[in-house]
C-alpha cells in the first residue's frame, strides 16, 4: 500500500509538471473484491494509472498479481466494485447495456489463446466486430481487405484459424482487434503462447501498429523481455497494487521496488545462481555483480578496458543480449575479484562508462525470489 | 416378397414421416430450450436466475417421464393440438414433446463445449447478448449441434416404435404387431433391416456434415463476407453435402404429404381392432363396404385400454375387441358410456398345457398363469373353477379375483401376466389361461392344444362397440350387416378351424 501510494503520488507530480494532452487511457482507483468464503479479499486494490495517447504501456508482475483481473476490469469483463475507466473519454467501469457496448468498439482486446471463431474463415473473423456494430456489407469488405493487406494476409483470407500456425493465428486475432479502429490495444500475453521467433514478429507488429496507426497499446505480460522489447513504460503489480511504474529504462534497470528485483532476479535466473554454485562461497575479496548495458556502452569495449586499468579478475556466469525499448541492451553476471579498493574504483569505472551496476547476493536472492505462498 | 413390400411401405412412410416432423420441430424446440439453459444461468450472457431454475427443474420432470407413458399422459393436450390422439399425427405430438428436453439437454452441452475465451472476446467487441448467441455460441457449436440432432434422429426412431400404443402405425408397430406378436419372423427381420438402413444412413449424414462445419476446408474470403447469411447456407458447401441434406428433407417432407394427404382423402369410418381376430376379420368384409362406399379406416391397439378411451374420446368411430362383461366394467372404473351394438365372434378362453401336459398329471402347487387384466383375470378362475381345480365364493362370478377362490386343494400358485405374454410363459408355468386371439397368433390351436375350452355358450362374445350417437349412423350399420354377414361367418370359420365361432 506504502509503495503504492508513493508511486500515485509521484503520478500526480509527473501529471502537474507536465501539461501533456489528456490521457488516453486513465485509470482511477480501480478496485476489485473477491468474496472467499466468509472473507473479502481483494484482488485490485485503488489501481491508477495513467497513459497517454500513442504509448505502449507495459504491466508486468509475477503470476497472481492480479494483471489478469486487471485486464478483465478494464474490457470490463468483469464489474470493478470502485474505481473509474477512461477509454478515450468513455468510463467504462460505470456503462450499461447499449452504451457500454458502443463504447467497447474504442478498445481492441488481443487474448493469449488467439480466441478466434473456428466456425469462420480469417476475413470473416476480422469481420465479426464489424458486423457486430452494424456496418454495412460494402464496409465490411473494405476495411477487412484493407486490414488484410496491412497485416500481409491476404492469401490467408478464406483459411480457417485452424489452417494457420499460432503466430499467423495471432496476427488475425490482432487484425480483428483493430476492425472497430479503436484508439486502445489491450493485449493480455498475446505473446507467452508463441515460440521465441514468432513473439519477436508478433512484438514488432505490435510496435507498428502504434507508430503507424497511432494505436495506443496495453501490453499485460508475464515476460520481461517482451515489455523490454517495446514498451515505452512500465507499471510493476504485486498483490493488486501498482508497485512501481515509469519509463522503462528507470524501472528494468534501476528498479525501485523489490518486486520489480525480484521480478528481474527471476527472469535473469538468480534463483539457479545458488544452486550453480553448489554452496560455495563468493572467493574472499570477490563480489558477485549483476552488469546493465545500454545504449552506447554495449558497443564499446568497456570490460577489457577495466582489466587493463585496475587490478581485478572477471568469471563470467552468465550474459544475456536484447532490446530495451529499441535501444541494445546487454547484461552480465559476473564475479569480481580483488582488493577492496579496486573493486570500489572499478565499480565507479564502470558506472561512469553508463553502465549499472548491481551487487547482488546469491544467498538470500535464493530466499527472496521464491514466491510467498 | 411383393406381400412383404406391400406390409413395409405405409409403415415406413409412416415412421420417415413421424420422425422427420418430430425430429426438425423438437430440434427447433430444443435448440431454444438448450440456449436458454445457457444464456440464463448465473454468468451467462442473459442471467435469469429464477427462469434458470425454472427451465432446469422443467427439462428434469420431462427427462424423468417414461415415453409410454408420457404418450397416454398427454393424450388430451394431443388432441387440443392436432384434433385427434389417435394415428401418426397424433403420434408425433408426444414424440415432439418427449424429445423437447433431450434436444435442449444436448444442445446445452453442444454449447457449453464452446471455448469460454471465445465467448468472451466476442464480448469485448460490444455484441448484445443476441449476437452472442447467434455469431458465437450456435456457429460455433455447429458440429456439436449436428452431432446432437443425429442421435436425437435416432432415439426418435426407436421411440415411434410405441407410437403403435396410440395408433400411429410405423416400422416398430408392424414388428411388435406382425413380428412379435403374429410369430412374423420374416417381417420382423425385414423391419429391421429396414430400420438398420435408415439408421445407418442417418448417422452417415450426421458424421458426414459434422465433419465438414469442422472447418479444415477452404471458402472464398471477401465473396462469402457478401453472402454469409443462413438463407444462403447451402451454395456454400460441396455438392454431396447439399444434395444428401436436400434429399433427407425431401423424403422427410415427400413422406408427411403422402401420409396426410391419404389420411384427409376420405374421412373414413374409423374402427379399432386388436389384430387378430377382429383385424382379420374386419380386413376380410371391407370389399363389402367398399362396393357401398363406405371407406373403413382399421387402427390397431394392442392393448384393452386405449380402444375405449379413443372411442369415447370420438378418436375412432367403433372398436371390435371385447366382451360385453369388459364393457360393462371399464364403463363403470371410467364413467364412459360405450355400447355394444352386435356380436361377432366367440373366442373361447382356454387353458394350454405348459411344463405340464394333462389335467390329470398336475402336480400339487403347479404353477398356473393367467391374464391380469380385471376382466380376464375372473374369466380365468371361473374357467379354473369349471375345470374342477379351484372353488370360487359363491355370488362372486365374473368380478371374480385371487382373493375370492375358497378352495385351492391342489395347492396352485395362479400367477396374473399381461395377457399377451401368456403364450411366452409357457415354458415357464405348469398351464396357461390364454386368449384365443393370443394363442392362435402364437400358433396354438384351441381346439386341439387346449386341456380346457370354455364352452361355446359362452357370455364372453366378442362385440362391436360404439357410443350412443353413433349408433344408429349408417356406415355403422353397414359395418353391422358386413360383419355378421354369411360371407363373414364362412370365414371365421374357414379361417380359425372352429376355434373363433361365430356369435350371430
Amino acid at each position: 500500500m506504502g509503495d503504492n501510494a508513493h508511486s500515485s503520488s509521484q503520478l500526480d507530480l509527473r501529471e502537474a509538471s507536465i501539461s501533456a494532452p489528456p490521457p488516453i487511457v486513465l485509470l482511477e482507483n480501480l478496485t476489485k473484491r473477491y468474496q472467499q468464503g466468509s472473507t473479502w479479499s481483494k484482488a485490485l486494490s485503488r489501481i491508477s494509472l495513467s497513459v497517454s495517447r500513442g504509448t505502449i504501456q507495459g504491466i508486468i508482475g509475477f503470476s497472481g498479481a492480479g494483471k489478469t483481473t486487471l485486464l478483465r476490469c478494464i474490457s470490463r469483463l468483469e464489474h470493478p466494485d470502485e474505481g473509474r475507466v477512461l477509454i478515450d473519454g468513455a468510463d467504462l467501469a460505470n456503462m450499461n447495456g447499449q452504451e457500454l457496448r458502443s463504447a467497447r468498439r474504442r478498445l481492441g482486446v488481443v487474448f493469449q489463446q488467439f480466441h478466434l471463431l473456428r466456425s469462420r474463415t480469417v476475413a470473416q473473423n476480422i469481420a465479426l466486430p464489424l458486423e457486430l456494430a452494424g456496418a454495412s456489407s460494402e464496409a465490411i469488405a473494405d476495411r477487412v481487405s484493407e486490414l488484410l493487406a496491412w497485416f500481409g494476409l491476404e492469401t490467408k483470407g478464406d483459411r480457417y484459424p485452424s489452417q494457420l500456425s499460432g503466430g499467423q493465428q495471432q496476427r488475425v486475432a490482432i487484425a480483428r482487434a483493430l476492425a472497430t479502429k479503436p484508439a486502445v490495444l489491450l493485449s493480455d500475453e498475446s505473446t507467452s503462447a508463441l515460440d521465441p521467433e514468432t513473439t519477436a514478429s508478433v512484438l514488432e507488429l505490435l510496435r507498428r501498429v502504434r507508430d503507424e496507426l497511432g494505436v495506443t497499446i496495453i501490453l499485460i505480460t508475464h515476460e520481461l523481455s517482451a515489455a523490454r522489447a517495446i514498451c515505452d513504460r512500465v507499471a510493476v503489480l504485486d498483490q493488486g497494487a501498482i508497485v512501481e511504474e515509469g519509463p522503462v529504462e528507470q524501472v528494468l534497470l534501476r528498479p525501485a521496488s523489490r518486486t520489480t528485483q525480484r521480478l528481474l532476479g527471476s527472469n535473469v535466473g538468480l534463483e539457479h545462481l545458488a544452486e550453480y554454485l553448489g554452496g560455495r562461497a563468493a572467493h574472499p575479496g570477490s563480489v558477485f555483480l549483476e552488469l546493465q548495458f545500454l545504449g552506447a556502452s554495449t558497443t564499446s569495449p568497456v570490460l577489457s578496458a577495466l582489466v587493463r586499468t585496475f587490478d581485478v579478475t572477471i568469471n563470467i556466469l552468465r550474459a544475456d543480449i536484447g532490446q530495451l525499448n529499441r535501444s541494445a541492451y546487454g547484461f552480465l553476471l559476473v564475479e569480481f575479484g580483488g582488493t577492496t579498493g579496486s573493486l570500489e574504483q572499478s565499480i565507479g569505472f564502470l558506472e561512469a562508462h553508463g553502465v549499472v551496476v548491481t551487487q547482488i547476493d546469491p544467498w538470500s536472492e535464493a530466499e527472496t525470489t521464491r514466491r510467498p505462498e | 416378397m411383393k406381400e412383404l413390400l406391400q406390409l413395409l411401405w405405409e409403415p415406413t412412410l409412416e415412421t420417415i414421416a413421424m420422425v422427420a416432423v418430430s425430429a426438425l420441430i423438437s430440434g427447433a424446440g430444443g435448440t431454444v430450450l438448450g440456449v436458454l439453459l445457457v444464456a440464463t444461468e448465473q454468468g451467462g450472457v442473459l442471467p435469469a436466475p429464477w427462469l434458470s431454475r425454472f427451465l432446469n427443474t422443467l427439462t428434469n420432470i420431462g427427462r424423468s417421464i417414461p415415453f409410454i407413458i408420457l404418450m397416454v399422459a398427454i393424450i388430451p393436450f394431443t388432441r387440443w393440438v392436432v384434433g385427434t390422439s389417435i394415428g401418426t399425427t397424433a403420434a408425433m405430438v408426444p414424440l415432439v414433446v418427449g424429445a423437447i428436453p433431450y434436444v435442449g439437454r444436448l444442445v446445452e452441452g453442444a454449447l457449453r463445449e464452446v471455448n469460454r475465451g471465445t465467448i468472451e472476446a466476442i464480448l469485448t467487441m460490444g455484441a448484445t447478448p443476441w449476437q452472442v448467441i447467434r455469431k458465437g455460441y450456435l456457429p460455433e457449436a455447429i458440429p456439436a449441434l449436428i452431432r446432437a440432432l443425429t442421435v436425437v434422429t435416432i432415439t426418435l426412431i426407436s421411440y415411434s416404435a410405441m407410437a403403435g400404443t396410440v395408433g400411429g402405425g410405423g416400422l416398430g408397430d408392424l414388428a411388435i404387431r406382425y413380428g412379435y406378436q403374429g410369430f412374423r419372423l420374416d417381417i420382423m427381420v425385414a423391419t429391421v433391416i429396414v430400420l438398420i438402413v435408415m439408421i445407418q444412413g442417418i448417422q452417415l449424414l450426421g458424421d458426414t456434415l459434422a465433419r465438414h462445419f469442422e472447418r479444415t476446408g477452404k471458402a472464398g474470403a471477401i465473396a462469402t463476407l457478401q453472402r454469409q447469411y443462413w438463407w444462403k447456407i447451402f451454395p456454400r458447401y460441396s455438392s454431396i453435402v447439399r444434395w444428401a441434406a436436400l434429399s433427407v428433407l425431401l423424403v422427410g417432407v415427400f413422406a408427411t404429404i403422402l401420409h396426410v394427404r391419404s389420411a384427409a382423402l376420405n374421412k373414413p369410418l374409423r374402427v379399432g381392432v386388436n389384430p387378430i381376430p377382429h383385424g382379420e376379420i374386419l380386413q376380410h368384409v371391407m370389399p363389402l363396404l367398399e362396393k357401398e362406399g363406405i371407406h373403413v379406416q382399421i387402427i390397431y391397439f394392442n392393448d384393452y385400454i386405449q380402444p375405449n378411451l379413443a372411442l369415447a374420446s370420438g378418436d375412432i368411430d367403433a372398436n371390435l375387441f371385447q366382451h360385453v362383461p369388459f364393457m360393462d366394467r371399464f364403463n363403470q372404473d371410467h364413467g364412459t358410456h360405450i355400447i355394444a351394438v352386435a356380436k361377432i365372434h366367440i373366442e373361447p378362453l382356454g387353458l394350454y398345457p405348459g411344463r405340464t401336459k394333462t389335467l390329470s398329471k398336475l402336480p400339487d402347487g403347479a404353477i398356473i398363469a393367467i391374464p391380469n387384466d380385471p376382466v380376464n383375470s375372473g374369466r380365468g378362475l371361473l374357467l379354473l373353477q369349471s375345470a374342477g381345480l379351484i372353488q370360487l365364493r359363491t355370488g362372486i362370478n365374473t368380478r371374480a379375483t385371487l382373493e375370492d377362490i375358497s378352495a385351492n386343494p391342489k395347492h396352485l400358485k395362479i400367477s396374473e401376466l399381461e395377457a399377451a405374454q401368456l403364450p411366452r410363459s409357457l415354458r415357464d408355468v405348469d398351464m396357461a389361461v390364454i386368449n384365443t386371439n393370443y394363442a392362435l397368433a402364437a400358433k396354438l390351436n384351441p381346439l386341439k392344444d387346449a386341456v380346457f375350452l370354455e364352452n361355446s355358450a359362452s357370455p364372453y362374445a366378442n362385440v362391436l362397440s360404439t357410443v350412443p350417437g353413433k349408433a344408429n349412423d349408417p356406415r355403422i350399420l353397414a359395418l353391422i350387416k358386413a360383419l355378421q354377414s354369411p360371407a363373414a361367418g364362412e370365414f371365421i370359420q374357414q379361417k380359425y378351424q372352429g376355434a373363433v365361432l361365430p356369435a350371430f
